[in-house]
């Protein structure tokens, strides 16, 4: 727990960072009053929530980062923050199960675009904003 | 290893059931982040067919494409983990 509490510090962060990202779809869903506002609304709290709790509770045992650190580091932050970002689709849509979830976001964050829905044009605005 | 790593995936995708087009097409597709592939990936249809399997088998071509392999892939060497 010692080794990875740096780790799980920085992780915090950049997942309380990721949260603002939600902000965004946030706006456009109340400026366009679709029914995405309260999956984003959920979201953003939720992500923004665990960040605090990983940033504050690993901030006790800070220490540089080694080379070591970085590589786990990194994929955590690219397997952890897809996790987050399925989120406003379990909300939203639960009918399309985590793993479709998790990989329609994995897809966008990695700037893939592949995608397992249809009918993105039936969609209100911003769930097709998230991270696209 | 990037061809080793395609030519593992797209067995892996074989194995769990689909044509040879789309399987080797999807892991294209996915290890260099490009997106559609072809047959029943492609244009015309998306990769909502596939089973979760192959959907997490996806998942990982994708983060193994855009951290370039050897990120990913040191976490499961054992001398990593060796302090």
């Amino acid at each position: 727990m010692h080794r990875l509490a740096p780790v799980l510090h920085v992780l915090g962060l950049v997942t309380l960072i990721f949260s603002f990202t939600m902000l965004a779809p946030l706006l456009m869903a109340f400026i366009a009053h679709d029914a995405a506002l309260f999956p984003f609304d959920e979201s953003f709290a939720l992500t923004f929530f665990i960040g605090l709790v990983l940033w504050l509770t690993g901030g006790r045992w800070r220490r540089e980062l080694k080379v070591r650190d970085g590589f786990l580091l990194v994929v955590l932050v690219w397997t952890s923050l897809p996790a987050f970002a399925a989120i406003p689709f379990l909300v939203y849509a639960p009918g399309m199960g985590f793993t479709d979830a998790y990989f329609e976001t994995v897809s966008a964050l990695t700037t893939t675009g592949a995608t397992v829905m249809s009918g993105l044009d039936t969609l209100p605005p911003s769930p097709s904003r998230p991270s696209s | 290893m990037y061809a080793a790593t395609i030519v593992v995936m797209t067995l892996v995708l074989l194995a769990s059931g689909l044509d040879f087009v789309s399987a080797f097409s999807a892991v294209i597709a996915c290890i260099n982040n490009a997106g559609p592939g072809l047959n029943e990936v492609g244009a015309a249809g998306n990769y909502a067919g596939l089973s979760n399997f192959q959907t997490w088998v996806l998942v990982f071509t994708m983060l193994l494409g855009r951290l370039e392999l050897i990120t990913v892939f040191v976490l499961f060497t054992r001398s990593f983990w060796r302090a």
